[in-house]
This record gives C-alpha cells, sequence and structure tokens, in this order.
C-alpha cells in the first residue's frame, strides 16, 4: 500500500469569484492533505483564498490566505489539512487580482486522508 | 492398490496408514466464519459431498478463521484428511492482524476557535472533540489576534518545564509577529501530560489585545 495521489488540474478561477475546484476522476476525496497549489495567471498582485465550504465559514477552518499580494505564476507548497465541509469532493478557491481582473488557472496536488 | 478416486493423493501411504484415511481436496462452501471449521465440497466444488472440516488456528487452536491466514474463500481448495471421523485440513492457519489505514492513510485532526490568553507564565492546554490524541504531526497553526507585537510558544507540557520530546520542553513558533497569521509546520508532537491537547504559549508583548484565537491542523502519529 502507498499514499493515495489526488489532483485537481487546469481550474479556472475568475478574479473574486469563489470557484470549487473538482476533478471528479483524479480528486474525488473530502478529506486531503494539500501539498501544493500551482497558479498560472498574468495578474501582478493577486491573493488566493481557499474555503472548506462554500458558505466561506463553516468547517475546520473558516478561510486560509495561502497567498498574499505575489506577482505572476507561482508554485505554493503546502501540507496543509483540508476538509471539504459540502461533501462534494471539492476545493473551495478565491483568487483575487488586487489590481487589475486577471483570473488564474490552478492546480491542487494532495494526498488523500480520512477523519476515521 | 485401491482405487482411491481421480483427487486423491498420496494414496498409498495413507488408505491403510496410521493416519486411518487418504488426503482429499475439499472445496470451500463459503467464506472463512467466526469458527474453526468450515462447510465443504469433497472432490468437485459445489456438488461434491457436503462435510465439515476442522481447521488448526492459532490461538491453541481456538482462533477463528475469519481472522487467521490464509483467509479462506468460498470456492478455495485445501487438503483435508479423515481422522477420528473428522476432517482436518492439513493446513496450518496462524493470526492475522488487521490492517492498519493509518499506516499508509492520514488521519486528520484538528482544533478549532479555541481562546487562548496572553499569558507570561505558562501554555494553555487547546483540545477539542476533532483532536483527540497525543502523538501528532502539526500541519498548521492559525492564529486570529489584533495584537500587533505577539510570540507563540508550543510546550509538551500542561505547565511549563524541561519535560518531553523538545529540548528545555518548548519550542519557539513565532517571535515579534502582528496580527493574524497562519503558521505552517511539520513538526512532531507528543502531549507529555497525556490530555490530548496541544499546549500553547500566546504572549502579547505589545498593550494591545490580550488573547488569541487558534486553529490547530494535524494528523494523527504514533510512537
Amino acid at each position: 500500500m502507498s499514499n493515495m495521489i489526488k489532483y485537481i488540474t487546469a481550474h479556472s478561477l475568475t478574479d473574486s469569484s469563489l470557484s470549487a475546484a473538482i476533478d471528479s476522476t483524479n480528486w474525488a476525496i473530502d478529506e486531503a492533505l494539500i501539498k501544493e497549489i500551482r497558479v498560472i495567471t498574468a495578474a501582478i498582485d493577486w491573493d488566493l483564498t481557499i474555503y472548506c465550504d462554500s458558505d466561506q465559514t463553516s468547517g475546520m477552518f473558516s478561510s486560509i490566505k495561502i497567498g498574499k499580494n505575489l506577482s505572476g505564476n507561482q508554485d505554493i507548497l503546502l501540507d496543509i489539512p483540508y476538509i471539504d465541509n459540502d461533501s462534494n469532493n471539492s476545493v473551495h478557491c478565491l483568487f483575487a487580482d488586487n489590481v487589475a481582473s486577471n483570473g488564474a488557472v490552478i492546480d491542487i496536488y494532495g494526498e488523500e486522508a480520512r477523519i476515521t | 492398490m485401491a482405487d482411491l478416486g481421480p483427487t486423491t493423493i498420496f494414496g498409498d501411504l495413507t488408505t491403510n496408514g496410521s493416519l486411518g484415511g487418504a488426503v482429499r481436496i475439499a472445496y470451500c462452501g463459503a467464506d472463512a466464519g467466526a469458527g474453526t471449521t468450515i462447510a465443504c465440497f469433497l472432490d468437485t466444488d459445489t456438488t461434491g459431498e457436503s462435510v465439515t472440516v476442522k481447521c488448526l488456528t492459532g490461538g491453541g487452536g481456538e482462533s477463528l478463521l475469519n481472522a487467521s491466514v490464509p483467509r479462506l474463500s468460498d470456492g478455495d481448495p485445501m487438503f483435508v484428511i479423515k481422522h477420528n471421523d473428522t476432517w482436518y485440513s492439513t493446513t496450518i492457519f496462524e493470526d492475522s492482524q488487521d490492517f492498519d489505514e493509518g499506516l499508509v492513510m492520514p488521519k486528520l485532526k484538528y482544533i478549532t476557535n479555541y481562546t487562548i490568553s496572553d499569558d507570561s507564565a505558562g501554555p494553555d492546554s487547546c483540545f477539542g472533540a476533532n483532536w483527540g490524541v497525543n502523538k501528532s504531526i502539526i500541519k498548521a497553526i492559525k492564529v486570529q489576534t489584533t495584537s500587533t507585537d505577539w510570540d507563540l510558544i508550543l510546550w509538551t507540557n500542561a505547565s511549563a518545564g524541561d519535560v518531553g520530546m523538545y529540548d528545555n520542553g518548548y519550542v519557539d513558533l513565532v517571535n515579534g509577529a502582528s496580527g493574524s497569521q497562519v503558521i505552517l509546520l511539520d513538526l512532531p508532537y507528543i502531549d507529555y501530560d497525556s490530555g490530548s491537547s496541544v499546549h500553547l504559549q500566546f504572549m502579547d508583548q505589545s498593550s494591545g489585545a490580550t488573547t488569541a484565537i487558534v486553529d490547530v491542523y494535524g494528523v494523527e502519529a504514533r510512537t
């Protein structure tokens, strides 16, 4: 047995719009350790926040800003527990371009986890 | 030599020998259950003569077949022999161990919205229903505070002192931070006093907030 690799590829984010990143084939889980989020964007001053629920409040954490005032493409290394409180097999993300209205395309790489 | 049938082997040795019977092949009629016997069909699966086969298991022969290896499944063949009117499997079974998923799949643990006070004397013990472990890998600590100058220390024990896995009993996590922060870690932690908590000392060095609200995120570990 080995660790279960999970990933979401090429999920598009619109500026300042909450989005549930989903990949029913390669993610399909609610509990994970998120290891990295890769961001491709033309924005030169951007933030990226993740939430555990679409209401942006509920769950094991309300929000964590994992990128702040970053510029251009970035690989954000993490190792953070994540539970989709919606049980929707998704990762709730909000990308914000602080000076324009660019969007972003993200990959999320992680490992399956459990709570019981 | 007597005709012992197509699936009988070692016939010369066993038919009239001290074992009193021939080795036969029996096919399991069910998956291994909570007992030391299993229903089988002699010679031919599903249509052969129905017999009950006694299996020699671990635990002095008392271990259950559904907790033993090899783990029998419906249709599995095995050698059997009859002795004193009882059919025995010639297979020796050993106790099995349940596979521990925790060895390969991280088990998430977290403490949410725990309020800790400014305390220069010692730590607060943070705990919650979703933590409940003494051994963990702490992955992140989220601190929400309005303090503009604060420190955070992680202790192994409920009271400050040189005990536990860290030298001097603690690790300085943050010095001189301002405002809310998320501290990313990958730090093994053992609660020395076995209280299933995480001992954090928050010290406000400014004249602002005297409390902080912390979340702790981690995975269960073991020693």
